[in-house]
């Protein structure tokens, strides 16, 4: 199912919560919401699912209109982050829940009678199957680790096959091991459903592992979307450079020519070397990631400041010669001495230059 | 069936309840302040004309039992609190063997109908002043709210505040002066309204041990009921209802859940 | 660690000491000296003679029943407005919360009161009633088992919503959106979700309302003509009869079984 948000805000009260907010959910793609607390990707996902009404603006399914539409009606299915999972039904009847309320779809090109009972359990094999949750089925959730509930609440949400799929940070309850692991199988999971998925998170490497499409969220409005890669190297502003992995933001001067209406890019000095960069009336900063510094006989002279290896690679920290610290990963065990200096070059030719916003 | 639509009967039924339960208040209340002839003749006699002699009638002939009723309350309210806040504190915060089976226990006076339990006191302690009686039946009926509300909130705040007052100093008296009882505040007032108005309304206790000396204001309204006229017992009524009404309002601003096991009928 | 426990739990105790006296003195005392004049003497004494009795027994079954049924109704009428007030936010529920707990601080005579009021020779409803149709329905009607019956719903219903109310309330919200979510409507909900999940807080409204109504003296002093109630036939035989050992199994049983039906509602429940 392709979804479409239109310009659509949100407050409480009189605090903006969502403001403006326009996006295209690619079909069977996931697209994950990344931002800080507070930035509203949970409400989003909220106004998707139809448990808030927007103010302002329309959500539109395969292009039908279903900002009126109240949730119980919608075809999505949600994990929340606490799971909700029902404490007095067994994991079966979690399971069966969603398959027993005889909901239509709002899509009046489907329609879809009660499922008979067979059909119901052979759903809920199928997808306890899929999720690993056979031996599970008949115990109650109180009963069921962390990384358990988790897996019943998701095969919960997708046991009625909606054609949207809403995830609410999903695996912020578990430990960091447990989550590396699930969230490989939920990546691979959800792509074999093919399932349009909305994931919301703020975990900026669980974002680049499941992104078809990428959303940063700051204060309710979108900063930047688009593929993530393409996020990562081509950030438009510091905040979304930041966000997205480590970031050195160098300083760099404007260059102005004297005919400004040339856009020619011109080779200018900034404190790591000779770029070729854009011009801009106003200045702004060379993104230079740690893992594009390198040493190198040509490159700039500085001190290092503190080394610390951390196993797949070494973290450096260095000062250049105007007093603006860089962090660098080296590879591993190959970290100069604090104190030493060394020359240091950036990789690329032309670093990604990210311009004060107008 | 729609959300809307269900929602809405739903509203309607409950207006209608709230409705239902107002109707007899109302009715009461206009026939105090009407010169009710359309109620029946009225047997006072000439004394009684306007509204406020209606309420100086009553005050007049049941005066006495109004501050017996005042007296108990006077006495019920902080023993009540003293008995029954420590030990409900204590439940949570000290617990000893067998407290869980106290805590319990202490709730089971409301599961006895007052008339049984008037009565095994009236065995029991024949020559017990009874004054001391009733208060004790008024304690037992509201010591398991106290306890209720006290225990409620004691698990609302956190454990480790007076552990830290302790750590930078305090005796156990400075504790529970400085931190414990500022904390519980709410809770201790929310007991004492309680404790209050179940108290005040109390009848099926303080009927079976009243005597012609000693009468709660309850028990005189019964004989009101049953020998007044409608406009007399009316009034009766609304000065029984005066205090207690702001107390309850006051109960439903400050959530009080203990309250709804409440007096028996 | 073990000196510090030993500590800790006999300062609870202290605390906890001058309740577990008053209990004992106040409450378990008179009652096992109630229930032993009660049984002592041939063949279970008193109690026996009660049982045996047209009149008490027919009391103490009236209760019973009267209780049971006005018991279960009350909670039965108190589900939905219990939902509302917890889970739906409306203009005036505020309102309404109070005008419905108003009740609950009116004592038993009061409430009789209130019902004769309404629905006795001269009340209210059949006075209107009279005025509309010519004839005078209901005159009377409170004075009747129905009029009994309506007198302890309207004592019951403040009680059994407001009791309702606070446990629903304590539902996780997230519960009802997830049902929500998976197309459950609100009478889905209620039924598959919310009641399974209240089924412990209706249990122990049951016995609220059920040890409430088996307590009930004032409402029957005013109100119950040649219907009789136990708590009723107590104090007859206490204070018309002054026939304390009748009285006195009387009251034995009605506790009793007060307490037993109490008991066996709650067990189960945490």
């Amino acid at each position: 199912m392709r979804v479409h948000v239109d310009n659509v805000s949100f407050a409480y009260g009189r605090e903006p919560v969502v403001s403006g907010v326009s996006m295209e959910l690619p079909e069977g793609g996931i697209t994950v919401v990344i931002g800080p607390s507070g930035s509203g990707k949970s409400t989003l996902l909220q106004l998707l699912c139809g448990l808030l009404h927007p103010l302002q603006g329309k959500i539109l399914f395969d292009d039908e209109d279903v900002t009126g539409v109240p949730t119980e009606r919608r075809d999505v299915g949600v994990v929340f982050q606490s799971y909700a999972l029902f404490p007095h039904l067994t994991v079966r009847e979690n399971i069966a829940f969603g398959l027993q309320t005889g909901r239509r779809r709002f899509s009046l090109r489907s329609s879809r009678r009660r499922p008979s009972r067979r059909h119901v359990e052979e759903r809920v094999w199928d997808t306890a199957a899929l999720l690993s949750l056979e031996r599970l089925l008949d115990r109650k959730p109180a009963q069921l680790s962390g990384g358990e509930q988790q897996r019943v609440a998701l095969a919960r949400a997708v046991a009625p096959r909606p054609s949207l799929l809403l995830l609410d940070e999903p695996l912020s309850a578990l430990d960091a091991r447990l989550r590396r692991t699930v969230r490989a199988e939920l990546a691979a999971l959800l792509r074999k459903l093919g399932t349009t998925a909305f994931y919301v998170t703020h975990d900026q490497e669980e974002a680049m592992l499941l992104a078809d499409h990428l959303l940063v969220l700051d204060h309710g409005r979108v900063v930047q979307a688009g593929d993530p890669l393409d996020l990562y190297r081509r950030p438009q502003t510091p905040f979304v450079a930041s966000f997205l992995g480590e970031a050195n933001l160098v300083e760099v001067e404007a260059r102005p020519i004297a005919n400004a209406s040339s856009v020619l890019p011109v080779r200018s000095q900034t404190p790591l070397g000779a770029f070729v960069l854009p011009t801009t009336a106003g200045g702004g900063w060379l993104l230079v990631r740690p893992e594009d510094l390198t040493e190198d006989p040509c490159g700039t002279l500085a001190t290092v400041g503190d080394a610390r290896g951390l196993g797949p690679h070494d973290r450096v920290i260095l000062l250049l010669e105007n007093g603006t610290e860089i962090l660098a990963h080296f590879p591993p065990e190959t970290a100069p001495a604090p104190g030493s200096k060394v020359r240091i070059g950036v990789r690329t030719r032309r670093p990604h230059f990210v311009g004060h916003s107008e | 069936m729609s959300t809307a639509i269900v929602r809405r009967a739903g509203i309607a039924a409950t207006a209608v309840l709230a409705l239902a339960l107002l109707t007899p208040i109302v009715v009461t209340a206009a026939g105090a302040f009407s010169r009710a002839e359309w109620y029946g003749r009225r047997s006072e006699g000439a004394e009684v004309q306007s509204v406020p002699d209606l309420f100086r009638y009553v005050a007049g002939i049941w005066g006495g039992a109004l501050l017996r009723s005042v007296e108990i309350v006077a006495a019920v309210v902080p023993l009540a609190l003293a008995i029954g806040a420590p030990a409900a504190w204590a439940f949570r915060r000290r617990p000893f063997p067998g407290s869980r089976l106290l805590e319990s226990i202490a709730l089971v006076p409301l599961a006895v109908p007052g008339v049984a339990l008037a009565f095994s006191l009236i065995q029991v302690a024949g020559h017990t002043p009874r004054f001391a009686l009733l208060v004790a039946g008024h304690l037992a009926y509201t010591l398991p709210m106290v306890v209720k509300t006290v225990t409620n909130a004691v698990e609302t705040f956190d454990p480790r505040l007076e552990p830290a007052a302790r750590s930078l100093g305090a005796t156990g008296w400075e504790t529970a002066k400085r931190v414990t009882v500022p904390l519980l505040t709410p809770a201790l007032v929310l007991s004492a309204l309680l404790v209050f108005a179940v108290s005040w309304g109390e009848f099926n206790v303080s009927f079976l041990l009243a005597t012609p000396l000693v009468q709660t204001f309850p028990a005189a309204l019964y004989v009101t009921y049953t020998t007044n006229s409608f406009p007399v017992a009316a009034a009766a009524t609304l000065i029984f209802l005066a205090p207690v009404v702001p107390a309850l309002l006051a109960i439903q601003a400050l959530g009080g859940e203990a309250f709804h096991r409440g007096l028996q009928a | 660690m073990t000196r510090s426990l030993n500590r800790s739990s006999a300062t609870g105790a202290l605390l906890a000491l001058p309740l577990l006296v008053f209990l004992i003195a106040a409450v378990a005392w008179p009652l096992a000296s109630l229930a032993g004049h009660a049984l002592s003497g041939p063949g279970w004494g008193a109690v026996r003679q009660v049982l045996a009795a047209g009149r008490y027994r027919t009391a103490l079954v009236n209760s019973l029943g009267l209780s049971a049924a006005a018991a279960f109704c009350s909670v039965l009428l108190a589900v939905g407005p219990a939902w509302i007030l917890a889970r739906e936010r409306f203009p005036g529920r505020d309102a309404l919360r109070t005008a419905i707990s108003l009740p609950l601080t009116f004592s038993g005579v009061l409430v009789g009161f209130l019902m004769v009021v309404l629905m006795g020779r001269i009340g209210v409803i059949p006075e209107i009633l009279g005025v509309l149709t010519g004839r005078r329905i209901f005159e009377g009607a409170a004075y009747t088992v129905a009029g009994l019956f309506v007198a302890y719903l309207y004592f019951e219903l403040p009680r059994a919503v407001m009791t309702l109310e606070s446990a629903f309330r304590r539902f996780p919200r997230e519960l009802d959106l997830a049902a929500r979510t998976l197309g459950a409507g609100p009478l889905q909900r209620l039924l598959r979700v919310g009641l399974p999940l209240a089924a412990p807080a209706l249990r122990s409204t049951l016995a609220v309302t059920f040890s409430a109504s088996m307590g009930s003296f004032g409402v029957a002093l005013i109100l119950s003509r040649r219907f009789t109630v136990a708590p009723l036939e107590v104090y007859t035989e206490m204070t018309g009869y002054l026939n304390d050992e009748v009285a006195g199994a009387l009251a034995l049983m009605l506790a009793f079984s007060t307490m037993a039906v109490d008991r066996l509602l709650s067990m189960g429940k945490r």
